[in-house]
This record gives C-alpha cells, structure tokens and sequence, in this order.
C-alpha cells in the first residue's frame, strides 16, 4: 500500500552564512497506513520542526515531502491550508482549543472548513465527543473542562472529517498517567482499527509501548538505535 | 533505523467493538465549498462576547463616533437651515439680489426697476419685492434688542411671515402692524398681542408671532413692505431682494438664464443656488464649517484609533488561537472574513446605541433657538460610515493575523 506519508532526504535551514542552523540533516521515512509512527529525541533535535513540515506548516530547505502522494515542496503556499483540511488531523501539546466557543463547535471547526453543513458538522462533533467519553460535556466551554478532557476534545477535534493522517506533539505532556493513556488508546485505535497514519512526538516513555516504530533524532537526524531503549 | 514491528500493545478492551466501529475509516477525501463565513462568523463573534472589556471598550470608540459626528452634522445642519429658511419659506423660485451676494441678510438694495424687468420676463408668474434690514427695538425696561425686519408686499405677503401661531396675520396690513418671534417675546420686553414698542424711532405694534424663525442672526420681525420702508430709512426705488415665481411647468433655470440676460448687474439665484450658495459661505467664509467640521472628524478619529487598537490588540491576545485556526486549515481570508464579522457587528452594536443616544440628545437640546436637523438619511449614512470605519480599522489587525504562523502550535 502506498506510504501516506515519504519523506525523503529532507534537510531544513534556519538563518543564513554563519549564522545558519541545520534543523534537519537528510531525514527519509515513510508512515503507512494504520501505523503509528513515534518520533522522539531530546529537545532541540528536530523533532517539532520535522512535526512542522509534515504539517503543511513550515516549508522544507531541501528534500522532498510527499503527502498522500502529492509533493509539498511543489505546493504553492496558498494550498497548504486547503492540503491541513483535507489530509492532517492535529493534537498539540497544549490542547490549543479556541477558549469563546464549546466543546462541540470546536470539534465541528474543521468540519465546516472542509464544507459540512452546520447541522451535520455539530451532528459529527458530537459523535466525536461521544468516542472519547465527553458526550456530557459538548456544550462547556474549554475553561470549564479539566486538562485531560480538553486534550480529549483536542483529540476528537483531529479526528473531525477523518483526516488520514494525525499528527500529535507531545499529546500526553499535560495529562497525568490515566489521562495519558486514554489518549494513547484512543490515537492507537485510529491507526490500528481506522487505518490512520499516525505520528506521535514524545519525550514520554510511559507511552513508548504504542509505537509501530520509533525513530530517534539527534541533531536533527535519524540515529540507529534499539528500540527498547 | 525503523523496525517495522506488530503493534506493540494488543487491545483487549471489551468496549473496543464499539469504538472501532465508529472509528473512522482513512483515506482522502474531497472537500465541498468551506461554510468558513459561518464557521468564522461564529467564532468571531463568540470571542468578541467573551472578552468583555474589550467589547464595551470597542463600543465605546464606536459610540463616540457616532454621537460626536452626528451632534456636529445635526448643529451645522440646522445652522444651515437658519439661514436658508427665508429661502425655503418665502415662496420664490428665483431670487434676484445684490451684486455678489452670498448669503441672505440686510445689506445692500438693487433698483426696483428691477421688479418690472421681472414680471415682463418669459415664464415669470409674478415677482415681487421685500426689504430686509436691521433695526433696534426699544424695551420697556430700558436697553433694546436687535431684529432683522423684513418688509413684504400685501396682501400677496410674498416672503412671510409663515409658521404663525397666534394673533391675525391678515392685521398686518394696518400702520405700523408687527408680527415677532413668538419664542423671543421674553427677549424683546414680554410682548403679546397688541403690545406696543418703539423700533428705530418708530412705533409698532405685535399684532401676529411665528414659531422658530430665528435666524443665525437677530429674530425675523416681519412688516409691511411701506412700514419696513420707514422704519429702515430706505430711500424710495430701491428693494432688497425681488422675489420670483414662475409659471407652472416652466423651469426655474430657464427662467432665471432668461433674467441674467436682462440683468447684468443683480445676481439672479434659483431656491436651490441660494443654499447651495450660503451652504458655501457658511464652510468657506465662517469658521463654522472648520469647527464642527473638524469637531466630526476628531470623533471619526477617535472612534478608528479606538476600534483599530482594540481589534489589533485582540489579536495579539489571541495570536496563539489564531494560530491554531490556521494549523487546522483556515487560511488568511478566513481569518479575515472572521474580522470582518467582528467589526461589523461592533459597527452596528456601536451604530444602535450611539444613534439612540443621537436621537435623545437631539431631543434634549432641541429649541428653536438650536434647531438641530437629524435628517433621515443621516441614519443610513451613519451605518455605512460605521461599518466603513470599523472595517477599515480592522486592517492592522489583519495585517498581524497575516503574520500569525500555524507552525507556532508546536511550540509548546
């Protein structure tokens, strides 16, 4: 089956001359579908920006990006949003809800970008809702939800229109342990039963157990090691 | 590098079945027309409402505007409507006047030969002449009070008065018979009916009032046009202005083309020409227009520097949602579209309560003295105005939305 996600020889540059700072070094990977893919690596090796460009949301120096077998780097920025809406699910480190509106109107967001009408958008959201456990809750507005349940609508708002692949940075760093898991269960649910794609970065090795395959960065590089780790 | 492994961690969860059978199923999928409007409608909105402080301090910038430009429009307006009310009232279609006379008040006279040009001028109905002049009533109390006479032919009464509210009009018609300002009669020594004074050395007697004829200057004091004759010391053979009307059907302009080819010294003005002319002196040659106009135009500043700060610092407030809203796939225009939805709406939030606060301070303050035009069409042009200004001002926060990069999510 062909890789939702190839990334090949990818290098990414901040700055110029002397000043330049080599982010990524020659990155190559693929993620299949209905894999989950962990990335982790001490901070400042990388792994936020590789998150970046996978995301449509920072452009590669070099190397090439293929997403769903469209090519990134021959995108034209104004369609990157419109390739975020169609192809890629988010799940922040911070739950990044929009504070003004509930539960429900959060999730149905990308549902209404992507052309659902209202009444089935709000329908679909609450379905969302539904899986991760807060049916209860769909009308409270984010500051009326505990940090596990925000990161839970996080969840569910990335899941909203069904986005092939789910990319989720540090998705378990402001939960506690049983919040964390519910999480991970959830996210490796959609990669094993629903066929997700799904990219993980993490320092957290509580959660290491979820991963099809790790890859570790350093440096802005991939390094061999084993797994177990 | 990778070991593509089974997944390390079985599911044995019993309630699995259910979920998986909503999970979704992935896979690309095609995206119809975005409800974005909507979407950044709402959200837009519901952030506006939730900060409160801002909102009222937003309404606040929009309100100023409003009032301030609305209470100097209606004040000029009705300034302007002093001194055009002869021209409205009296009834002419064409006024003929002194050479380079901007603006009707007592000055110069022109020949009554002139009246006779007139009424033998094709399209002319009637013409017909008054007097208008200045002149000091004496008051029982000692001192005086100055009124503006004018003198009009009878009983035609082409000129005035009009808006009489008490006493007979038609006694104006007896030696010295005076009809005032019925909202100066206090000013003027407590005149009613019947009173008698004396005005520039000549008796006269109230026999009439009017309501609101106050013009810029000292009140209308309207007479015949043999009395005023006396009473301003004019020398015979010469009128202030003469006063045109012209036969139905027949075009003003034509009629008045006509009369400047006959007359090469008067200056011959339609109804029209006579305010747009004193609408001129009145910004050009006073510093009224200055005044209230800049007056205006400070509260339209206050209110864009108001609500442009505002929205710019709501932005910065929110830069890290705006951030995820572009993360989750809205673009620049919808991000637009939701700050235009918030200055919309703070426009007509802002635009109801400024123009009701309008409308009761108009009413506070209205006299005749003050008459305050708040004509109709204020009401719309104000809304658009406001919408224009509120949508122009969210500008700068468009500018720092654009700068809003999605990447910044992943910055913890």
């Amino acid at each position: 089956m062909q890789p939702f996600l190839e990334v090949t020889n990818l290098t990414k540059t901040y700055g110029q001359g002397e000043l330049a700072v080599d982010a990524l070094r020659g990155v190559t990977f693929h993620v299949a579908p209905g894999e989950m893919l962990f990335m982790v690596g001490p901070s400042g090796s990388g792994k936020s920006t590789l998150l970046s460009i996978l995301g449509c949301v920072l452009s590669p120096t070099t190397g090439s990006v293929r997403l769903m077998g469209q090519e990134l780097s021959t995108t034209p920025e104004k369609e990157l949003p419109i390739l975020r809406r169609k192809y890629i699910g988010f799940v922040f480190q911070t739950h990044n809800l929009i504070e003004a509106i509930s539960a429900e109107a959060n999730v149905a967001l990308p549902l209404l970008f992507r052309g659902v009408a209202p009444r089935e958008a709000n329908a679909q959201a609450g379905a969302l809702l539904k899986s991760v456990g807060l049916q209860n809750k769909r009308h409270r507005r984010p500051r009326d939800l505990s940090g596990g349940e925000k990161q839970r609508v996080a969840v569910a708002r990335a899941l909203a229109g069904r986005p092939p692949i789910l990319l989720a940075d540090e998705p378990t760093a402001s939960l506690d342990a049983e919040n964390g898991r519910g999480v991970m269960d959830t996210l490796s649910d959609l990669a094993h039963r629903g066929g997700h794609a799904v990219v993980v970065v993490t320092h957290d090795n509580r959660i290491f157990e979820y991963a099809d395959r790790l890859l570790h960065i350093e440096d802005g590089a991939l390094v061999e090691r084993d797994d177990h780790e | 590098m990778t070991k593509p492994d089974p997944p390390m961690r079985s599911d044995a969860d019993p309630d699995e079945a259910d979920r998986s059978q909503a999970a979704p199923v992935a896979g690309p999928v095609a995206l119809r027309p975005a409800y974005s409007w909507r979407a950044m409608a709402y959200v837009g909105i519901a952030m506006l409402l939730q900060d409160k402080l801002k909102f009222a301090g937003i309404l606040v910038g929009v309100i100023v505007a409003v009032v301030l430009s609305n209470q100097q429009t209606a004040t000029f307006l009705g300034l302007l409507g002093k001194n055009t009310m002869l021209a409205r009232h009296a009834g002419a279609d064409i006024w003929i006047a002194p050479p380079r006379t901007e603006i009707l008040q007592a000055g110069g006279t022109i020949p009554d030969s002139v009246l006779w040009t007139a009424r033998s001028t094709p399209g002319v109905a009637w013409a017909a002449p008054i007097l208008m002049g200045g002149g000091n009533l004496n008051l029982p109390t000692g001192g005086s009070q100055p009124v503006t006479i004018i003198g009009v032919e009878l009983p035609a009464g082409r000129g005035g008065p009009w808006n009489v509210v008490g006493g007979d009009v038609r006694r104006l018609s007896q030696p010295d018979a005076m009809v005032f300002e019925d909202s100066e009669r206090e000013h003027l020594g407590g005149l009613n009916l019947g009173s008698v004074r004396e005005l520039n050395g000549h008796r006269v007697q109230a026999v009439a009032f009017t309501s609101g004829l106050l013009p810029f200057g000292p009140s209308y004091a309207f007479t015949s046009f043999d009395t005023a004759r006396e009473i301003m010391h004019v020398e015979n053979h010469r009128v202030s202005y003469v006063l045109v009307g012209v036969r139905p059907g027949v075009e003003p302009e034509a009629v008045a083309d006509g009369l400047r080819q006959r007359l090469q010294s008067e200056r011959v003005m339609t109804r029209a020409q006579v305010e747009r002319s004193t609408f001129k002196y009145l910004v050009t040659r006073t510093p009224i227009g200055l005044t209230m106009g800049t007056s205006a135009l400070f509260g339209v500043l206050v209110g864009f520097i108001v609500v442009s700060l505002t929205l710019f610092s709501a932005v910065v407030d929110r830069t890290r949602e705006f951030g995820t809203l572009k993360a989750i796939g809205a673009t620049n225009r919808d991000l637009a579209r939701l700050l235009v939805t918030q200055a919309v709406t703070v426009a007509l939030v802002g635009w109801l309560i400024g123009q009701t606060l309008v409308i009761f301070i108009i009413q506070g303050i209205r006299s005749p003295r003050l008459p305050l035009g708040l004509p109709l069409w204020m009401v719309p042009l104000t809304l658009g105005a406001m919408v224009l200004l509120c949508v122009g001002a969210s500008t700068l926060a468009l500018l720092r939305v654009r700068k809003v990069e999605p990447g910044m999510v992943f910055r913890g």
